[in-house]
């Protein structure tokens, strides 16, 4: 009879069933990196931020660290530049140091001390 | 590690939705689902058990790869037969066994064969000669329809035919395979 369905029991592939156990999990095992990169892909973003909180610390700690050294090297630059500005004052007006330093500063000086250092002896 | 044991019963679109989200219990439940339909397509192209099972091997990783290349996760099948149709050919084309592409039976099984006696076995080899009588379309028709019971109307959609044509080549592949096979073993074959 043509409409009867043939029998292909002795080549079906899920048969017997432990060898088709051993088939699957030969897939599985094959498929162990697909799957492993599709639960790391199905991370929320609270997930994925917690997974870059130690490259995101260590840039943290690397732009204190740059911040304080950059910080430090101005303001011994700036030092520098007020001990240098009154030593130009002194030279450029002819007189000694002492007088740039006292142009400079922002404190009142006596006429005593600024005419004594003009005024022969 | 997996998330959950996904219910046998659940729809093709629950089961991608869930292996896309990397559950391993879902990807299992496919393999298991589709895995006779597999073997089925790869059988009608390389002709023979061994190389059918590397074969779905070979696909059904792909197939859990790139699922999201599936546009209907909810008709998975024809998607999934059509990767493993590429891979069979692919495999068919760069085997250097000739004896493959003449659909001659592999008489020593592999240790993993599904054939666990010498009568089975035997069987077994003479369905595999006489489906090489049969071109790859009836191949395919009748071990989807007779091997892992899809109706006219799935194999249709599958394989992007009617369902007549579908009867049709179920039809020429039963009445080939009969002759084939001969009177005598007709009755061990056939369900009564």
């Amino acid at each position: 009879m043509t409409d009867d369905p043939i029998d292909f029991g002795s080549i079906d592939p899920t048969l017997p069933a432990e060898a088709f156990e051993r088939r699957v999990a030969q897939v599985r095992f094959a498929a162990t990196a697909v799957m492993a990169r599709r639960r790391a892909g199905k991370a929320t973003p609270l997930t994925q931020l917690f997974q870059w909180r130690a490259p995101l610390l260590a840039a943290l700690v690397l732009i204190t660290i740059v911040s304080v050294a950059a910080l430090r090297s101005e303001r011994v630059d700036s030092g520098a530049e007020i001990e240098l500005a009154s030593d130009e004052v002194a030279d450029a007006l002819g007189t000694s140091s002492t007088m740039g330093t006292l142009l400079l500063s922002t404190s009142t000086s006596s006429a005593d001390a600024l005419l004594g250092e003009g005024v022969p002896q | 590690m997996s998330v959950s044991n996904p219910d046998p019963l659940l729809s093709d679109a629950d089961l991608v939705a869930r292996t896309l989200g990397g559950d391993s219990d879902a990807a299992d439940a496919l393999v298991r689902r589709y895995y006779r339909a597999a073997f089925a397509v790869a059988m009608s192209v390389v002709g023979n058990r061994q190389d059918a099972e590397d074969v779905c091997q070979d696909a059904f990783v792909k197939v859990l790869d790139r699922l999201e290349d599936c546009r209907d996760s909810g008709r998975v099948a024809p998607w999934l037969l059509t990767v493993v149709r590429n891979r069979a050919l692919s495999h068919r084309s760069y085997s250097k066994v000739r004896e493959t592409l003449e659909l001659l039976p592999e008489i020593a099984e592999a240790p993993d064969s599904p054939l666990n006696d010498a009568t089975t076995a035997e069987l077994g080899d003479r369905l595999q000669v006489a489906l090489a009588v049969l071109n790859p379309t009836q191949r395919e028709v009748v071990l989807l329809h007779d091997l892992d019971g899809w109706t006219h109307g799935q194999i249709a959609e599958a394989l992007k035919m009617t369902e007549v044509r579908s009867r049709q080549h179920l039809f020429v592949a039963r009445k080939r395979l009969r002759e084939e096979l001969g009177t005598p073993l007709l009755r061990e074959y056939t369900h009564d």
